[in-house]
């Protein structure tokens, strides 16, 4: 038993290998998430919320359940010690699946809670910005996959821990101007969040080309891993350049069209009251507020 | 926060991962004073006067098959499930980027530590797996401890078998250069030398091994 995924040098194989603290941490995360709504959750008045309220409730247990199998046997294991294309993978999940996944599933009420007024939500008002999240964002990125870090956090499973925490916690600050639960941390304007997505879709274009079209596999941990079957580390290494570039573009271009059309609608709507995310839906009801304002910055 | 802070923070972040990229980590070897990034024996070894029998079953007369050439030498086993196998594999991806002008000047061995289960057919089907020039070589137990002990290297340690008799045996895991000038091993590589600095090294001990020699 390990506490969390990390390269070990062993041959890899299709036995199942336990992670304590993975284990931990999702199981932790639902149940946190379970007594909240258990404790602390409004009343529900109406089928309507009851509806919404099942939609958070699922898109919350499917990024908890994405993010445990991103840190799990098998994804884990692979993409930590074995296939940079995996570990990849894993980032891209994390980080642009498992994060929105996870805001989406956030009521406002536990928003609140979790974002107290004062320093904590001010915080989060300066980070859900755009240039800044945009930074602190890639700052995570690319100091992750720098070799000289990357290579000594694969190799403990603290650190690997840290590295998979850290994307986290990037993808959350990264998708909070966009999709921000909380009213008093006011998302960015529908055109301004998808300029903001659109940047984010070609910055990695930087890293994912060193990973592309370096010589040489760049990452000790996955050069010196045993093989997986008969895969070359440098077509691996390859493999995880584009998956950087084409998946997560992939992904990013996806929700920018959803929000293009939500727009669209909204304008030829004008006199229905939307959000430009309906997330915010949930404020029109009987907590009786308006959705966050938009804001250009 | 402006944005003459984030561009400088941004741009320090590029050259972090630039540095990353050219360091490749915390263990990459450091060139010598000779510009060769494998380490220096302490005392350059003669290749031995010894007659193995390779993968195909013919013999191999070590110095005669390999005079006057750079030849790579690794001590391991066919049923390693991790340092030989990847050892291997980089070397054969180094021989896939080298030209065949510097191919052909390097022998590259796999020496079995392991001669009751490393036949010659169970060598063949392992070599199978990496460049076609590569040769391995098995013998008598004995002949190859002596042959090991003859490099300055450990013996193999035979591990205890499991229920299923599969037993790991401990070996050395560098691999020894020896020059084409003087057929002695002047150079170990240890394990987790990167492609990069095989691919390094063997241009210029190929090109100039006299002028690398310390």
């Amino acid at each position: 038993m390990e506490w969390w995924c990390a390269a070990t040098e062993q041959a890899w194989d299709w036995t199942p290998r336990f992670y304590l603290g993975s284990w931990l941490f999702t199981l932790s995360l639902l149940g946190a998430y379970a007594l909240a709504w258990r404790r602390l959750a409004p009343p529900v008045v109406s089928e309507e919320r009851r509806r919404r309220n099942r939609r958070k409730i699922t898109a919350f247990v499917v990024g908890a359940l994405v993010f445990h199998a991103s840190v799990d046997w098998p994804i884990g294991t692979l993409g930590a010690g074995y296939l940079a294309s995996v570990g990849m993978l894993r980032f891209i999940l994390i980080t642009l699946v498992v994060a929105p996944l996870l805001l989406k599933g956030t009521p406002v009420w536990l928003a609140r809670r979790l974002l107290p007024e004062g320093r904590v939500r001010d915080a989060a008002r300066m980070l859900a910005r755009g240039l800044p999240a945009l930074v602190i964002f890639n700052a995570i990125a690319l100091s992750t996959h720098a070799p000289a870090f990357a290579d000594p956090l694969l190799s403990s499973p603290v650190g690997a821990m840290v590295m998979d925490l850290s994307w986290l916690l990037g993808g959350l600050v990264l998708w909070m101007p966009v999709l921000s639960p909380l009213p008093e941390v006011p998302r960015l304007s529908t055109p301004v969040a998808m300029a903001y997505l659109f940047a984010q879709s070609v910055l990695p274009t930087i890293p994912a080309s060193f990973l592309t079209f370096a010589e040489y596999p760049l990452y000790s941990t996955f050069e010196l891993a045993p093989r997986v079957g008969t895969i070359d580390p440098t077509l691996d290494q390859r493999n995880a350049g584009l998956i950087m570039k084409i998946v997560a573009g992939f992904i990013l271009w996806g929700r920018i069209a959803v929000l293009w059309f939500r727009w669209a609608a909204s304008q030829e709507r004008p006199d229905e009251v939307t959000s430009p995310d309906l997330d915010f839906d949930e404020l029109l009801d009987e907590e009786g507020m308006r959705p966050a304002p938009e804001v250009d910055r | 926060m402006t944005a003459r802070p984030l561009a400088l923070a941004l741009a320090g972040l590029g050259l972090l991962l630039l540095a990353g990229c050219e360091t490749g980590g915390a263990d990459a070897l450091e060139a010598g004073q000779d510009g060769i990034l494998g380490v220096p024996l302490e005392e350059p070894v003669a290749k031995p006067d010894v007659v193995l029998t390779d993968h195909h079953g013919e013999p191999f007369d070590l110095r005669a098959e390999t005079d006057g050439e750079l030849t790579l030498a690794f001590f391991g086993y066919a049923s390693c499930p991790d340092i030989c196998p990847v050892h291997m594999a980089n070397l054969t991806s180094v021989f896939d980027r080298l030209p065949s002008t510097v191919t052909d000047r390097i022998n590259v061995l796999f020496v079995t530590t392991d001669p009751a289960r490393d036949t010659p057919e169970a060598l063949e089907v392992f070599m199978g797996s990496f460049d076609s020039d590569f040769v391995g070589l098995t013998g008598d137990l004995d002949e190859i401890v002596d042959l090991m002990t003859e490099l300055n290297l450990p013996r193999p340690v035979f591990e205890e078998p499991d229920d299923d008799g599969f037993y790991e045996v401990g070996h050395p895991a560098q691999v020894l250069a020896f020059l084409p000038d003087d057929d002695h091993a002047h150079y170990a590589y240890p394990w987790g030398t990167r492609q990069s600095d095989f691919t390094h090294d063997l241009r210029a001990l190929v090109d100039g091994a006299a002028a690398a020699r310390p």
